[in-house]
């Protein structure tokens, strides 16, 4: 059977498993809050949250939003 | 030119340029954004990876990283090594390594943001054949951080917003300027470090030109 290699860049699987470290639109550190953020977002609103961890852009709002934290998820497939 | 600080926070600045033609400004936008140096991870030795991430990320992780700068040490060749030595937990569970954990060669030098999740070291637990083992992750690694600037690659880059835009004010027109930092340096600095950048390219033109004439 013939593989088809995915179409989504190699660089862009590693920020699947892990929150990036800076905003990919500005430059803005964001993953320092991602402790904070997920941990809060288990009870309170995402767009609170934000508000309070002074995430004011939007380009910034939404690496948090669209993130899918999945290193979890392949450790057993290492 | 009138300068006037409407704002000025630990990571944000706001000014407002009056008298000032717009060309200026963008000079002076340009002139931080590429031109300001800063230190940051530029090289890595791994002398073990067994954790999640390539090679490759890892260093683009590590590169991103912004390190406290101090402009006075300013020295184009200079290196600073830096490492970061992690494993996992002996039992099944996980660590997560933080940019505080890099350790620099030069006291001075170290993670402008202290809780940078960098890689999360996992350890499973496995049953072959009936015996329980567990499988741990380890990074070590020597990181060579460099002076560079945004020019080069945005990891070099002193500033994220940094614009203007026009504001009036019943008949006063000014330029209002938002600079936010990366915490690699002091705002303050970046602006004063880019105004000065900008002389001294003015005063190498009036040489060149001195000696044509």
């Amino acid at each position: 059977m013939q593989r088809v290699q995915g179409q989504r860049g190699r660089s862009l699987i590693g920020d699947r498993v892990m929150i990036p470290v800076r905003c990919y639109t500005c430059g803005r550190i964001i993953s320092d809050v991602w402790d904070v953020y997920k941990e809060r977002t288990k009870q309170e609103d995402p767009g609170q949250v934000l508000d309070d961890l002074d995430v004011k852009r939007y380009c910034c709002r939404r690496m948090f939003l669209a993130h899918a934290e999945l290193i979890d998820e392949i450790a057993p497939y290492e | 030119m009138e300068v006037k600080i409407v704002d000025r926070g630990e990571k944000e600045v706001l000014i407002a340029l009056s008298d000032v033609k717009v060309r200026f400004a963008n000079a002076l936008r340009r002139v931080m954004i590429a031109e300001v140096p800063t230190l940051a991870i530029d090289e890595l030795a791994i002398r073990e990876n067994t954790s999640l991430l390539y090679d490759e990320q890892l260093a683009l992780r590590l590169a991103l990283v912004p390190l406290k700068t101090d402009l006075k040490d300013y020295k184009e060749d200079e290196q600073i090594t830096l490492t970061l030595k992690a494993t996992s937990p002996e039992k099944a569970g996980h660590t997560m390594v933080y940019s505080k954990e890099l350790i620099a060669s030069d006291p001075k030098v170290e993670a402008a943001s202290e809780n940078i999740p960098i890689v999360k070291l996992i350890s499973t637990e496995r049953e072959i054949g009936g015996i329980k083992t567990v499988a741990r992750q380890k990074i070590a690694l020597d990181a060579i951080a460099r002076w560079g600037i945004g020019r080069e690659h945005a990891k070099w880059q002193p500033v994220t917003i940094c614009s203007y835009r026009n504001e009036s004010d019943g008949d006063e027109r000014s330029l209002l300027f938002t600079v936010e930092g990366d915490g690699s340096l002091p705002v303050d600095e970046i602006i004063l470090e880019a105004a000065r950048i900008m002389q001294e390219k003015c005063e190498r033109m009036v040489e060149a030109l001195k000696e044509l004439s």
